[in-house]
């Protein structure tokens, strides 16, 4: 059954449109894009690696810019550290191009690392990439007890998840009872 | 999501492991990551990885639960040790055990093999095992296929938990009373296989009423009677020590040969304790000959295996030419449909997926008579869609249903989706599936407050109900929350703030909504207050017919506290609706953030379109719950 999406959403992709085999496409130089993280350093990445990111190939594949405008604008993504960063357009440049094999062993090994990774590969839509990582998540517990489980995943017990839901919902009477109090304030 | 007390003890016992205060080294905080990537992560893991990682707290039972994993075949056995056997109805090569064994024999509880996981138990193994079968039921939204009965409060524990099983056999004296007996005969009703140990009742005890598994095998079987046999639809019939005599056994063969008793009977083993008497038992028999070379089966699996090869279709036509072909293709472990879609429009259509298979469908028309030029028609359609069209008989709502009650007996699989365009399919749903995953109902289906009240009232929707307008009195007004995860409703201006704000739905989408700009400004203050709405991601409300699209978004944020979002602060682009549907969010010029306690950020935003010549206005407003990850 299809989806039922209206309006302005596109939640099918359109069907790809296959040239003839004749046609010989006429070779056409390739276009660069710059982008920059958190910490302002700038990459310059060719269309072609930059068609890994769903997100990205979605901003440029309407932009038509010269070399110099591409430059003089590159695409901030102030949400990702500038390394993380680094790490996926260096991803996107080994892959330019080239089936994507079953594993990948160039992914980092530091889970602190991996999770800022996993982040800033969903939200740049990254979608192979993605699925590698995913798969380095779930190595991390092969093997391992429910303890080491529990220390590895940071899962808090029940009580513990329970004590924060406590928590918040005191916070959250608190605040809305600082709030009335201060709108009655107001209205004197 | 609640827990039963039991099973918290269990949760308890298995290790709330207190390790808040270890040092942080190496962590990955994967409940942080957004939920689709969190699955992604957790679906890469095997089985018994997931059964451990749903024991470590209720959040993570409740996320495990999401997974999109094959169902598994559970057998729980109790035989010497009671163990809990897993297998993969998708490749039934791939296999995991679990067993509960003596606190004292090991203190490195779990231990894990590739395939098998010790556990240890608590003093009372019956009652783990239970506890963890019941687990792994919910984890995986499987069914227990098998289970060794031992004893009375076996029976009782299943009857209230399963009663429908397709697998039930007993170890030699598990049974000691008569009682026990008659109970264990009484859930036998849809059981396609009963293997019973010798009993212990007393000696002269008898049956003479039908044993109703479709196969039987009995140990020390002296209390079977030749009635119960004969009056019996068995197919295949083993029995051992058994009492029949010569002329017992002459009967069967004659009542066989009549036709009139034993119908289905397609082998049947007698062991008796009594010296027959050739002549006796072949009688008044009109008896050939026979050789190796007649093409007899060896085995009564080879036809099975056979029949496993078949592709969905010919299982299916197959399963219809008897009832006896029916039940051999009941058999059949290929059992891997992953889901039944149902379009009960006009025509009716049903949709069937396999995992096995994952890029194709096979869909199954149903035509009125004289439109094709033969009937049954195959044709194998574009995107490797496999279609078979079959032909009605007058009534085609009444054969789609018919055969869907009859793929549903085959394939055990779970009907996954129903479009439904024709009331009477609404009643036909609850009874026959009451637990479906999405439902959507057409235009004009609904005619009475009543029929929608038993929808909310007697379904369980676990991912996505669509409802196109309902037929109801314009001033009907409904006011009980929709205890649906994804609802979206066309025409809804029946349904009123209350049933939003006392429910507890994930994705809210309302088209034609009369809400007010009040309605909106109560809603976003109850959700920032943190009472209400604790599980919203994603709503997006239609409002018709507003005089001044700009004044109505500004009422609805009056006295909160807003900060202007912009487009680089993280926020997802994509919401998932529901299992098989991504949502592009629109792209707008600026956006409007609440922040609620717990750091859950709202966005909200709108958008407008003139509304006809009449100077009145549309207005979209859309609702997106995140939250800040780098």
């Amino acid at each position: 059954m299809s989806s039922t999406e209206q309006g302005t959403s596109s939640a099918a992709p359109a069907e790809p449109t296959t040239a003839p085999e004749s046609a010989a496409a006429p070779e056409v130089p390739e276009s660069f894009y710059y982008v920059h993280g958190k910490d302002k350093v700038v990459h310059k990445v060719s269309a072609g690696a930059l068609q890994h990111s769903a997100l990205i190939h979605g901003m440029i594949s309407n932009l038509g810019y010269t070399e110099e405008q591409a430059k003089a604008n590159p695409f901030p993504f102030e949400n990702i550290d500038g390394d993380i960063l680094q790490m996926v357009v260096d991803w996107c440049n080994q892959h330019k191009g080239k089936p994507t094999p079953p594993e990948d062993t160039n992914l980092p090994k530091q889970k602190e690392k991996l999770f800022d990774l996993v982040l800033a590969v969903n939200y740049l839509e990254i979608k192979e990439l993605l699925t590698y990582c995913c798969k380095q998540v779930a190595m991390m517990v092969k093997g391992k007890s429910p303890e080491e489980i529990r220390e590895i995943w940071m899962i808090p017990t029940d009580a513990e998840d329970e004590a924060a839901e406590k928590e918040a919902k005191k916070r959250a009477g608190k605040e809305a009872a600082g709030e009335t109090a201060a709108a009655a304030g107001d209205a004197k | 999501m609640s827990v039963h007390e039991p099973e918290m003890d269990l949760l308890s016992h298995f290790g709330q492991l207190d390790i808040q205060n270890k040092p942080k080294k190496h962590q990955f905080p994967l409940l942080k990551l957004p939920k689709i990537v969190l699955l992604d992560c957790i679906e890469n893991l095997d089985v018994l990885e997931i059964i451990l990682f749903s024991l470590l707290s209720k959040r993570a039972k409740t996320i495990a639960n999401l997974i999109r994993w094959d169902p598994l075949d559970i057998c729980f056995g109790t035989q010497n040790i009671p163990q809990i056997q897993l297998t993969s109805s998708i490749n039934t090569c791939s296999q995991w055990g679990i067993q509960f064994i003596k606190e004292k024999e090991s203190s490195d509880y779990p231990i894990r093999t590739s395939h098998r996981l010790f556990l240890k138990h608590d003093g009372n193994m019956i009652e783990n095992s239970r506890q963890m079968t019941m687990h792994i039921c919910e984890v995986f939204r499987s069914p227990i296929l098998g289970i060794e009965i031992h004893g009375k409060s076996q029976i009782e524990w299943i009857l209230k938990f399963q009663p429908k099983l397709r697998k039930v056999w007993t170890s030699n004296d598990a049974i000691t009373s008569v009682e026990t007996l008659n109970r264990i005969l009484e859930i036998l009703k849809e059981t396609e296989y009963l293997d019973l140990g010798s009993i212990g009742t007393y000696e002269e005890f008898q049956i003479t009423e039908p044993i109703p598994p479709r196969a039987i095998s009995i140990e020390n079987s002296h209390w079977v009677t030749l009635s119960s046999i004969l009056n019996g639809t068995n197919s295949v019939v083993r029995l051992f020590d058994s009492k029949f005599t010569s002329k017992d056994i002459n009967i069967i063969l004659k009542e066989w040969q009549m036709g009139s008793k034993l119908r289905n009977l397609e082998y049947l083993l007698i062991h008796t304790i009594t010296r027959l008497d050739a002549d006796e038992v072949y009688k008044d028999l009109n008896l050939t000959v026979g050789d190796e070379n007649d093409g007899r089966p060896m085995t009564v699996v080879v036809l099975l295996e056979c029949i496993e090869n078949l592709d969905v279709f010919e299982i299916i036509l197959f399963s219809l030419l008897s009832k006896r072909a029916k039940t051999i293709a009941k058999l059949n472990r290929w059992n891997s449909l992953t889901s039944i879609i149902l379009c009960a429009d006009s025509p009716p259509v049903i949709h069937l997926r396999c995992s096995m298979n994952p890029g194709s469908s096979w869909m199954i028309y149903f035509k009125k008579k004289k439109e094709l030029p033969r009937y049954p028609y195959f044709e194998i359609g574009p995107k490797n869609n496999h279609c078979l069209y079959l032909k009605g008989n007058g009534n085609l709502i009444k054969d789609f249903k018919k055969m869907v009650e009859h793929i549903y007996e085959v394939f055990p699989s779970p009907i996954g989706c129903i479009q439904i365009a024709e009331k009477s399919l609404i009643d036909w749903i609850i009874k026959f599936q009451p637990t479906i995953q999405d439902i959507r109902i057409k235009k004009d289906v609904i005619t009475s407050v009543e029929k929608l009240d038993c929808i909310f009232k007697n379904l369980k929707v676990t991912d996505y109900l669509q409802l196109e307008s309902v037929a109801i009195n314009k001033n009907f007004q409904y006011t009980e929350p929709i205890p649906f995860r994804c609802i979206e409703i066309k025409d809804s201006s029946w349904l009123t703030l209350p049933s939003i704000l006392n429910g507890n739905n994930s994705i809210i989408r309302l088209y034609g909504s009369k809400w007010t700009s009040k309605d909106i400004n109560t809603l976003l203050k109850e959700w920032q207050m943190g009472s209400k709405l604790q599980n919203l991601e994603f709503m997006e409300i239609d409002i018709t017919k507003v005089v001044d699209a700009i004044n109505f978004f500004d009422e609805s944020i009056e006295d909160l506290n807003v900060t202007n979002g912009d487009d680089n602060d993280g926020r997802p682009t994509t919401v998932k609706i529901h299992h098989e549907s991504i949502f592009t969010i629109p792209w707008v010029n600026r956006v409007r953030n609440l922040t609620r306690s717990d750091g859950m950020i709202g966005t909200l935003f709108a958008r407008f379109e003139i509304y006809g010549n009449e100077q009145l206005m549309h207005i979209h407003i859309y609702f997106q719950v995140w939250k800040k990850q780098v």
